[in-house]
Formats: structure tokens, C-alpha cells, sequence
């Protein structure tokens, strides 16, 4: 199978504290990965340094073998759909409006997108809610509009932190579901979690990370437990 | 059993360690700045620059001129300025309720604590520090120039006086409707331009003094009625927490919640979208030029000011100040463009760039307007004829130096370049033109070549698009 992703000898500092320090590994095509650790490891910098937003101080991150960070970034960028923890929903617009920003900005076609919309409103239960404005929804309501945005494009790439934070449990099913789903069309995952069990059908590999290095990497069967910081 | 605190050293101590945290960053920002060694060698270059001005040369006596010219104006205006210091508090009340009551505070009134009593507090707090700080810059202006120390006091006094008189008045009229807002804010400025021009500013100060003593009677017993805390904490939790000097460092805004805003109950502001950039764009933009209003108003205002003011300095310097202002803006713009996509939702979105560049030229050439009027009128008055070709040459190297940093900045969002650019720096060089037109009215003529150089790039550009 063929490299999605290559992150080679990641190093993102603010002065000298290191965040992440020599971070390298690789996510191949339909493959889901989870990234663990304690709070404060370096996941969601991880995430964010691979979407862009956090600036690195060295290494080089390459999607689908020609769309470097570096050189190439508003491709590179079109090929990765991010869900963030906290959800990031502007208060000026509803969640229709949400997802018609995603489409456009993922240059989908309308109808395509109204589908989509349609279907996953329904399955994440949040009819009547698409004339909304974020304040007028519950956290977890939030947190679905967030996910039904990164769901509608076709991309390459997901980057998911803590996927199933303030979701209920029908909509973890069903998130889960969708999720099976992008992964058998060729979509690659890449996820940080606390609940590992919760993601062991789902994810092909681990990388565990600790103080801004990997300490530990392998099938995700291989995986037992962190432990305790106390412990260490 | 412990003894529960009151609500007095409650709120001390929210303010203390509000305090402390805000010492604590500034100090990290200092030392993520400067190491020992230069903040030593800064101090000591900055105690030798201050003693050499204030201390060991009357560098200051050669100012007294412009003092006394101050002092006589300050004893005939005191009437006029008596009328204009109330209406800053209106204008004030559009976007601040003047006392700084945070979520923090808030908290306090959840707990066994009256937020009546906290709110009390704050604005006696206000009021003492506000004092303290006229103290001192009223003795540091005493100490530096002949103006008259009891003539300074006076405005100190009325300066402090109103602050306190009008607390009342901005807290309530901050939480009326715009509409009432506007109405007072314009009915103050109507009062005081009668009254100036038929010279009886002293009548309407006393009037207007009245009015603001019958409102804090009228207004005491409904200090806490009809209150959106709400609105009223996210606005001070910006103010207090926005160190903008701290954000430049860090790289990390602090933005403002923004959780209310006066467009967002309106119907037709829920409709989904025409499914085209122009609309999703178009509202990206409002948001983001809602969210920077204070600094939009400060660079564009200072421009104006700065252009309205310089002629009456020497034409040399207004015209010096007029390429300035088209270089200011033209980077001010570049800057708001790409600050649009490192905040919110966009950030993690995939950039279609050139539409949004699409989308926000007009809004660059509107913001350009209030600068233009004064360039014109000052034109006009002074070049004559000449006005015309004069502001050809405006226009021309506006649009080139628009053109050359929003290149940039395109070319920044895609990683591509670094901060330089040829074409930049041709169009920051073409701006000595404006200045030139001083010496050889017939330099403006140049702008036809520039015309032909920009079309020429636009080709150029198109063709590469096309091509590519």
C-alpha cells in the first residue's frame, strides 16, 4: 500500500521548550491510526502542526507523496478534513450555513453537498436544527455540526481529535459507521483518543507519544495500557 | 469552621491575582524579549536619553511658545470643552459599559456575594485609579511645561469629575438599543455645534452638565435592571484580556466571544446561502471586519486625521504624509486579507484564495475612500488644474501597491515567499513620486506608464493562469 502520509523528523519548539521532537512515521492508503497518550503528550499539537496551524521549526510533512507542506499548501491543504476537540463554529453562522462553507471551500458540487447534508443530518438526529445558530445548540449538538462539516468532503486524509467527545452514544455508533465507511473508499484516519477500546475495531495502528516523542509505535493488538504518570 | 470571605475581599481577590497573572505574562514577555544583559544596557541608554532631554538641557524651553499658545487656548475653550468630554462617554457606550465587570466578577454574584455590591466596587475602583493617574500625569505636565499649574488642575478636576458623573449614564446607555445610542450621541454633537457657532457653549455646557446630574438621580434605582450580563462580560473579558503587545510576541490573539450581535436575529440572516463564494465570502468578511471594528476605525482614522492635519504643517510633509497613507493602508489591507485565514473555522479549511481576494477588493477600496476625500479637497485647494493628474498618480499607485502586497500576501498563505518582493519594493519606490510632484508637477504623467505597467501585469498574470 502507498504512503499517505509521511511525517519525517517533526520538531515543533516554542524557544526551548520542545512540543515534539523528532517525530517520524507514516499512515498508508485506508489506514486508521491512533495516536495516545497523556494529556499534554503532544497529540493535538501533532494534529495541528499537520494541519498547518501550529508552525514547525523542522521536518517535513508530505501528503499523497507530492503535496508538501512546504512548498505546496493550499493543495496540500485541500486534501485534509479536520476535526478539532473543542468544536471551532463561527457565532455569525448556522449550521446550514456551516455546511455550505465546507462544500464550497472543498469545492463540492450542490447537489452532491444537499445530499450529504440530508443524509448526515438525519443519522446524527439534528433535524430542525440547520437554521440554527451555534449558541442555540447544546455542546453535543455543536460537536455533531462540527463532525457532519468534516464528514462531507471526499478527502484523502481525516484528522480527528478525540472523536467521540460530548457525542451520545447513538451518534457514536453511527459516527463510527460512517467512519467504517470513508475508510473502505480509500480515506485514511488519523485520530487521538483516551478511549482506546473504544477505537480498537477501528484503528489499524497505534503511536504513542510522550513528552513530544513517540515512544512506542505497532499494531494496534499490540497495545496494552499507558502507564500512570506516577508509575513512570 | 472557616470563616467566609466578604464580598470586599472576594473581589480583592479576583483583582490580585488578575494582577499577578498579567505581571507574570508581561514578565514572560519581556524575558522571551530582551535577556539581562540588554534590558541592563536598555535601561541605562534609556535613562541617559530621558535625562539628557528633561534634565540636562532645556530641551523642552524651546516648546514654551507652543505652551503658552496651549494655556491660552485651554482658559478661552474651557467651556466648549466642557460640552465635548460627556459626548466621549456616548461614544464610548456603543461598545463598552465602562464598568469592568468580567465573567470572573460575574462568577462572584453566582456565589453568596451581591453582584450589586461587586459592581459597586469596580466602579468606585475605577474612579480611585482614574484619579491616581490624573494625579500623576497632571503633576508630570506641571513639572515639564510653563503651563499654568492651577489651569491644569482645573481640567484634571473636570476630566475626573465627569468620568464619575457619567459612569451611570454609559453603564445604562450601553445596554440600550443602538438606535437610542445614536440618537443621543448625534442630538450631543448637534447641541455643541449650535452652541459653538452661536457662541454660547457655556449655556449648553451647564445644560448638558444639568442633564447628566438629572440622569444619575433618574437612573440610581434602575442600575440593575433590564441588564445583559452577558454582553456585558464578553465585551470585558476582551478588554481585559487583550494584550495586544503580548498577541504580537505570542502569536496567539485573544479574540473577543462575540456571542451576540444585533444582525443575528434577523430572518433573512439565517437563510441558508446562494450557494457561491460571493455569498459565503461576503459574510466571512462582515464577521471579520465586526470582530477587528476598533482597529479598523484607529488606522483609518489616523490616516484621515494625519492627512487633514499635515497640510497646515508644510506641503512637503503632507504630500510625504499622503504616500505614507497609501502605503499604511495598502499593507493594513494585505494584513486584514491573510488575518482572515488564521482565525475560526477558516483556518482549517481549504483556501480557495484568489476568490476571497476577489471577494474583498471592494471592501479595500471602500476603506480607502475616507482617506481619499481629504487627498482631494487638499488637492483641489492647493495643485489646482494639476489636482487632476495629481490624483491619477494617487489612484495609479494605490491600485500598484494594493496589488504588489496583496500579491505577497497570496503568495505568504501558500508558503511560497518570504516577506520581500521585488514587485513590493517597486511599488513602496514609486510612492517617492508623490513627493516629487512638490518639485515637477509633470512627474504625475509617470502614472500613464504605471497604468500600462499594472495592465501589463494583469496580463501577464491572466495569461499565466490561463497557461497553467
Amino acid at each position: 500500500m502507498n504512503n499517505l502520509l509521511i511525517v519525517k523528523n517533526l520538531e515543533v519548539a516554542i524557544k526551548e521548550n520542545k512540543l515534539l521532537d523528532n517525530i517520524s512515521f507514516t499512515l498508508s492508503e485506508g489506514s486508521v491510526v491512533a495516536l495516545v497518550g497523556h494529556n499534554g503528550a503532544g497529540k493535538s499539537t501533532l494534529m495541528k502542526t499537520i494541519m498547518g496551524i501550529q508552525e514547525k521549526n523542522d521536518g517535513e510533512i508530505i501528503i499523497d507523496e507530492k503535496y508538501n507542506q512546504d512548498s505546496n499548501y493550499l493543495d496540500y491543504k485541500k486534501k485534509i478534513a479536520f476535526i478539532p476537540e473543542e468544536p471551532l463554529l463561527m457565532s455569525e453562522l448556522t449550521a446550514m450555513q456551516h455546511f455550505q462553507l465546507y462544500g464550497k471551500s472543498y469545492q463540492m458540487e450542490e447537489d452532491e453537498l444537499k445530499r450529504r447534508i440530508e443524509r448526515y443530518v438525519e443519522g446524527f438526529e439534528l433535524q430542525g436544527k440547520l437554521n440554527e445558530y451555534p449558541e442555540s445548540l447544546s455542546k453535543g449538538m455543536r460537536q455533531k455540526v462540527q463532525t457532519i462539516c468534516a464528514m462531507l468532503p471526499d478527502v484523502p486524509l481525516l484528522l480527528i481529535d478525540e472523536p467521540f467527545m460530548g457525542l451520545d452514544i447513538y451518534a457514536v455508533d453511527y459516527f463510527e459507521e460512517i467512519l467504517r465507511e470513508k475508510v473502505a473508499c480509500g480515506t485514511s484516519i488519523l485520530l487521538t483518543t483516551h478511549q482506546i477500546k473504544r477505537v480498537k475495531d477501528l484503528a489499524d495502528h497505534f503511536i504513542l507519544l510522550q513528552e513530544g516523542e513517540i515512544i512506542h509505535k505497532g499494531k494496534i493488538a499490540e497495545f496494552e495500557t499507558i502507564k500512570r504518570r506516577r508509575e513512570e | 469552621m472557616m470563616n467566609q470571605l466578604s464580598s470586599w475581599q472576594s473581589y480583592w481577590l479576583i483583582r490580585s491575582n488578575r494582577f499577578r497573572k498579567k505581571r507574570a505574562i508581561k514578565k514572560q514577555l519581556v524575558m522571551l524579549s530582551l535577556d539581562k544583559t540588554t534590558a541592563f544596557y536598555s535601561l541605562i541608554v534609556g535613562g541617559y536619553v530621558f535625562a539628557s532631554i528633561f534634565i540636562f538641557n532645556d530641551f523642552m524651553q524651546q516648546f514654551d511658545d507652543y505652551f503658552l499658545i496651549i494655556e491660552q487656548q485651554m482658559g478661552e475653550r474651557f467651556w466648549l470643552i466642557l460640552t465635548l468630554v460627556p459626548i466621549r462617554y456616548v461614544f464610548q457606550s456603543f461598545r463598552n459599559p465602562g464598568v469592568l465587570i468580567t465573567s470572573s466578577e460575574y462568577q462572584l454574584g453566582v456565589l453568596p456575594h451581591s453582584i450589586k455590591k461587586i459592581a459597586y466596587y469596580v466602579a468606585i475602583e475605577k474612579w480611585i485609579m482614574q484619579l491616581v493617574r490624573y494625579v500623576i500625569i497632571g503633576t508630570f505636565i506641571i513639572l515639564i511645561t510653563p503651563i499654568d499649574a492651577f489651569l491644569i488642575w482645573i481640567y484634571f478636576l473636570l476630566f475626573w469629575t465627569i468620568e464619575v458623573l457619567m459612569t451611570i449614564p454609559q453603564w445604562k446607555l450601553f445596554q440600550a438599543h443602538f438606535m437610542v445610542k445614536l440618537v443621543i450621541f448625534l442630538s450631543l454633537l448637534l447641541v455643541d455645534i449650535v452652541g459653538t457657532i452661536i457662541h454660547q457653549s457655556k449655556l449648553i455646557s451647564i445644560a448638558i452638565l444639568l442633564t447628566v446630574l438629572v440622569s444619575n438621580f433618574l437612573l440610581r434605582k434602575k442600575l440593575f435592571s433590564q441588564i445583559h450580563w452577558g454582553r456585558v462580560t464578553e465585551v470585558n473579558n476582551y478588554l481585559v484580556w487583550n494584550m495586544p503587545l503580548i498577541s504580537r510576541a505570542t502569536k496567539i490573539k485573544f479574540r473577543r466571544e462575540r456571542k451576540y450581535n444585533i444582525f443575528q436575529n434577523m430572518a433573512s440572516r439565517k437563510r441558508p446561502f446562494a450557494y457561491t463564494n460571493i455569498a459565503i465570502h461576503k459574510r466571512l468578511w462582515l464577521q471579520h471586519f465586526r470582530e477587528n471594528i476598533e482597529f479598523i476605525i484607529q488606522v483609518i482614522g489616523g490616516l484621515f486625521l494625519a492627512i487633514v492635519i499635515l497640510p497646515f504643517v508644510k506641503d512637503l510633509i503632507a504630500l510625504i504624509g499622503i504616500a505614507i497613507s497609501i502605503h499604511v493602508y495598502t499593507l493594513f489591507a494585505a494584513s486584514m486579507f491573510r488575518d482572515r485565514f488564521h482565525s475560526g473555522i477558516v483556518q482549517v479549511l481549504p483556501w480557495d484564495v484568489k476568490s476571497f481576494r476577489n471577494t474583498m477588493k471592494h471592501w479595500s477600496v471602500l476603506g480607502f475612500i475616507p482617506i481619499m476625500i481629504p487627498i482631494i479637497i487638499y488637492s483641489i485647494i492647493q495643485f489646482s488644474w494639476w489636482s487632476i493628474s495629481f490624483l491619477l498618480l494617487i489612484i495609479t499607485l494605490f491600485i500598484m501597491n494594493l496589488t504588489a502586497k496583496m500579491d505577497n500576501a497570496e503568495a505568504l498563505l501558500d508558503k511560497k515567499i518570504t516577506d520581500f518582493s521585488v514587485k513590493g519594493v517597486v511599488a513602496f519606490l514609486s510612492l517617492f513620486l508623490i513627493v516629487l510632484f512638490e518639485f515637477q508637477p509633470y512627474i504625475s504623467f509617470v502614472s500613464i506608464l504605471l497604468l500600462a505597467y499594472i495592465v501589463f501585469q494583469n496580463y501577464k498574470s491572466k495569461r499565466k493562469k490561463h497557461g497553467g
